[in-house]
């Protein structure tokens, strides 16, 4: 593999997108090239960065509470015949 | 992603979950709250991070977000299920949050975020990093900036993506891909200048 096929593959081996071949020939190329595996480093760095950077977006328990019992409440209210769930019929069932 | 998306999608796979949401949609238009409950808690994180991280604080996300679900139970009468409902709901969220950006944007930075920043990375030089990578963000055009959010900080799969994105998995990957090619020159680039 050359430097011009290898670097518009390099964000894909990131997330492990690539066919099993192609992820094996581009590894084999950053072996040899110091260039590629420079940028290649980079990538990950620039992942790892992302991730440390900007947390991930995750509602808070009182939000999430508040709000599907006022969704609720409003089902319930425009469904007269509907029964609300009690607390512990709201987990998922699985199978 | 939610942990009961995530278990319920590796345990059935992505046709079976479609199989059940539907049984769930009917549930629903048949007057069942446990359906609404069922519905709400697999659907609030996904709906909540494209919200928090397209408006940029918490408060307009948690805003968009009740108003979406409140918009698609409400209609959820007259949904015929010709496309996943998720997508029916990802669609209204998207309508709500460029509603909501039209608007004038008073908040920046959250007060949480500063803290996080704080707590987390003591060294100065974790805290220029963490700026210089915001800044980089802010430089992506917004289509790469939120596939790169959904799929690399959410790590959500670009099929999931592409669905809230609206655009075909093939875009959605392409997006993602030119995201971190220009994250990592832009990086790059600011770091180097950043150590001359």
């Amino acid at each position: 593999m050359r430097c011009e096929s290898a670097k518009p593959l390099l964000e894909l081996h990131l997330d492990g997108s690539l066919p099993e071949v192609l992820a094996r020939q581009l590894e084999v190329h950053l072996l040899r090239c110091a260039e590629c595996a420079h940028v290649m480093r980079a990538a990950e760095q620039a992942l790892s960065q992302l991730k440390a950077a900007v947390p991930r977006a995750e509602s808070s328990a009182s939000y999430r509470e508040r709000t599907q019992a006022r969704l609720l409440e409003k089902f319930v209210s425009e469904h007269p015949i509907a029964l609300a769930p009690s607390p512990g019929q709201w987990k998922l069932p699985l199978q | 992603m939610s942990d009961y998306l995530d278990v319920h999608r590796k345990q059935n796979g992505d046709r079976l979950h479609a199989d059940y949401e539907r049984r769930l949609v009917a549930r629903l238009q048949s007057g069942e709250g446990e359906a609404l409950s069922i519905l709400f808690e697999l659907y609030l994180d996904q709906v909540f991070a494209y919200a928090r991280h397209l408006l940029g604080n918490r408060e307009d996300a948690e805003e968009v977000s009740t108003e979406a679900f409140m918009r698609a139970f409400e209609k959820a009468g007259s949904f015929r299920g010709d496309a996943p409902f998720r997508s029916w709901l990802f669609s209204i969220t998207r309508n709500l949050c460029l509603d909501r950006m039209r608007q004038p944007k008073l908040l920046l930075m959250e007060p949480e975020d500063l803290e996080r920043a704080d707590v987390r990375e003591s060294a100065s030089q974790q805290i220029d990093t963490s700026i210089i990578v915001r800044q980089a963000l802010e430089t992506l055009p917004e289509d790469q900036r939120m596939a790169l959010l959904l799929c690399d900080v959410e790590e959500w799969n670009a099929g999931e993506a592409a669905l809230m994105l609206d655009r075909s998995l093939a875009a959605t990957k392409s997006l993602l891909y030119r995201a971190r090619r220009a994250m990592r020159d832009t990086l790059m680039e600011m770091l180097k200048e950043e150590g001359d």
